[in-house]
């Protein structure tokens, strides 16, 4: 029904701040993408300027098969989830969710209709006469939520919608907005800086930093070839290791003079390059290459991190939790495999 | 369990109560409240109790510390009997008339001041902050300093002696406008952004979602024009020479110098009552809108 299109949309704030750098790409019809990246990388001004908050200073913006740069919010037939809620505290539930409606001219009835019935899918229906302060945090979330839905948008956008929450509940509503926006079959734009989040919920993600797209790709794909050191050390967590390194392009990269590993790489640059791996792709062994000096092991339960020094530089180990270390100086395999060569100085992929 | 609780009760004669003993700080803190009250309350006891009394025991003996029996004259005098020069004003009549000016006052204050702070706050204008600083700066200019010009124009335009004349040049108020604006920044963002995508104009999130939210605010507002109205009384001098037209704050004046001017003994005691009946409105105003104060601190709203 609703595919995005966003073709070299920029955004310039006056004073010349350039938030949101020329940015193309297209959501197909009921795909939940995910923008993820640091605080000011432009997520949000992206999704600002889809919903029409935002002027659009250059590019073309279409929602279906229509250009929406010039439109009214109101009659972009979105939805928007803000991280505070954004309700009408002087609302009651119900006039909250049906606000919208009101204004588009619906008869009563029908708007009655249909927040009773997006109430019964966010089980918030007992709570429809109280005001917005009567309820709990995730409660105001389904309401939220409730709004969105109730005006049958083409587009959802959510706004961090998590954030406010307690870790708990934030699972927990992941899951179910991720369920709703299945079960519902509309397109959506999920923002939001926790990887987590993006690597849980999207069907794609967006990966920006300093208002430029970084990577667009499926979770897997930012996981396992990420495209920048960047993409790498902020998808995922533990973070990626990132290493500097020269490579001259005879199959080895050299840590140090001594600690040199073999690498598959198909390129022709040569000099100075940043060797990432992952940390629960690392492996202990008594019989690798690679010496690894321990300082600090943290403990997660299921798994163990193990801190300390690579080539003399900070490096992480995500090992079981039978793995235990008994000496601060240990060996250490680096899969082929597993061995991301990043370009020295831009930080893309090779 | 059990042992926890012999001990207790074998520990509990040792810590005795110090029942006597007197905290000289709370009498302190008291004594303190009660000169206080007393300060506040005695002027308006006298004043209540002087006018029980008829104006040869007042004109003899000063102010009265108890009930006389005139209270249902003098009360009733002051409402309805007609008084003044013209024999055309009762008691009754100025209470409508400091009625309209005060509420008149207070409505049209917030009102304008709400708009004003609305377009401040929530509309691009290219001079927005120069607008407001210029309100700002009216605050410097109270009524007594342009009152000569004001009531040039005012009489140019011939709205001398009507409500329109009385109300109008008192409405501009810094104090609303920047009460109001304070508030209105401090309304999240989002809000705005919801109602834009809820499909509500400026209007419309004016009306729906602003004033509604503001409405704590306003009832403040009210009780403070109210009472500012009400009190006014060098303008309303000016303004109105028709007695018709008198506020009961002129009103009680006008008493006891027309009964001076004619060699007789002023009706103190009726000038007593008309004082406490043009206590009476502000009290009750402040009363009833308690209740929307104390409602809007608890509801942690916005």
């Amino acid at each position: 029904m609703a595919e995005v299109t966003l073709e070299s949309v920029r955004k310039v704030y006056p004073g010349g701040v350039e938030a949101v750098k020329p940015s193309s790409f297209a959501i197909p019809h009921g795909e939940l993408v995910v923008l993820v990246g640091p605080s000011g990388c432009g997520k949000s001004t992206l999704l600002r300027m889809v919903a029409g908050l935002e002027e659009i200073t250059d590019g073309v913006l279409s929602i279906g098969d229509r250009v929406v740069n010039d439109v009214d919010p109101a009659d972009r037939n979105i939805a928007m989830v803000f991280q505070n809620y954004a309700l009408y505290p002087h609302m009651t539930v119900a006039k909250n969710m049906g606000y919208g409606l009101k204004n588009r001219g619906l008869p009563k009835a029908e708007i009655e209709q249909k927040v009773r019935d997006a109430a019964k899918m966010l089980n918030v229906t007992e709570y429809l006469d109280r005001r917005p302060s009567q309820l709990s945090g995730g409660q105001r979330q389904r309401v939220a939520m409730g709004r969105a839905i109730v005006r049958s948008p083409e587009l959802f956008l959510f706004d961090e919608p998590l954030s406010n929450l307690d870790a708990k509940l934030r699972n927990q509503m992941r899951i179910e907005i991720r369920a709703l926006q299945r079960r519902l079959g509309v397109t959506a734009m999920y923002v939001t800086h926790d990887q987590v989040e993006a690597m849980t919920m999207a069907d794609r993600i967006i990966v920006l930093n300093n208002g430029e797209i970084e990577q667009i790709g499926t979770p897997s794909d930012i996981y396992h070839s990420p495209a920048s050191t960047f993409v790498g050390s902020f998808m995922g967590a533990p973070p990626m290791n990132l290493l500097p390194a020269s490579y001259n392009g005879n199959g080895h990269v050299a840590l140090t003079d001594e600690i040199s590993v073999p690498v598959e790489a198909n390129t022709d640059h040569a000099g100075d390059v940043q060797l990432g791996i992952r940390p629960e792709e690392v492996q202990l062994s008594d019989n690798g290459a690679t010496p690894f000096h321990l300082d600090l092991i943290e403990e997660l339960g299921a798994t163990r991190l193990l801190h300390g020094k690579l080539a003399g530089h900070s490096f992480t180990l995500n090992v079981p939790n039978t793995t235990t270390p008994e000496s601060d100086t240990l060996a250490v395999e680096l899969p082929v495999e597993a061995l991301h060569l990043f370009h020295g100085e831009t930080g893309r992929r090779l | 369990m059990a042992d926890i609780t012999s001990t207790q009760t074998v520990a509990a004669p040792a810590v005795k109560a110090p029942a006597s003993r007197i905290k000289w700080g709370v009498v302190g803190d008291h004594a303190v409240l009660i000169v206080g009250s007393l300060f506040m309350v005695l002027p308006v006891f006298l004043t209540f109790m002087t006018s029980t009394h008829d104006q040869l025991t007042i004109h003899r003996d000063g102010m009265q510390w108890w009930f006389g029996d005139e209270l249902v004259n003098n009360y009733r005098d002051a409402l309805f009997e007609k008084g003044g020069f013209t024999d055309s004003v009762d008691g009754l009549g100025m209470l409508m008339n400091s009625l309209i000016l005060g509420i008149g006052f207070a409505v049209g204050k917030i009102i304008v001041g709400m708009m004003a702070a609305y377009a401040i706050v929530y509309f691009r204008l290219k001079f927005a902050t120069l607008a407001f600083w210029v309100i700002f700066t009216t605050l410097l200019l109270p009524l007594e300093v342009r009152i000569l010009p004001s009531y040039e124009v005012i009489q140019g335009m011939g709205l001398t002696n009507t409500y329109t004349g009385l109300i109008v040049p008192l409405i501009a108020s810094a104090t609303a406008t920047f009460f109001f604006r304070q508030y209105f920044r401090s309304v999240p963002e989002e809000l705005v952004e919801a109602a834009r995508i809820d499909g509500a104009g400026p209007v419309k999130f004016f009306i729906d979602v602003l004033v509604p939210l503001s409405r704590t605010m306003i009832a403040a507002m009210f009780i403070i024009m109210f009472v500012f109205g009400w009190n006014q009384y060098l303008w309303p001098t000016l303004i109105t020479t028709e007695e018709g037209f008198f506020t009961l704050v002129r009103g009680i004046r006008q008493i006891i110098q027309a009964f001076a001017d004619g060699n007789a003994i002023p009706e103190y005691g009726q000038a007593m009552a008309l004082a406490i009946i043009a206590m009476l409105p502000p009290v009750l105003i402040v009363l009833f809108f308690q209740s929307w104060f104390v409602k809007g601190l608890t509801e942690s709203d916005k």
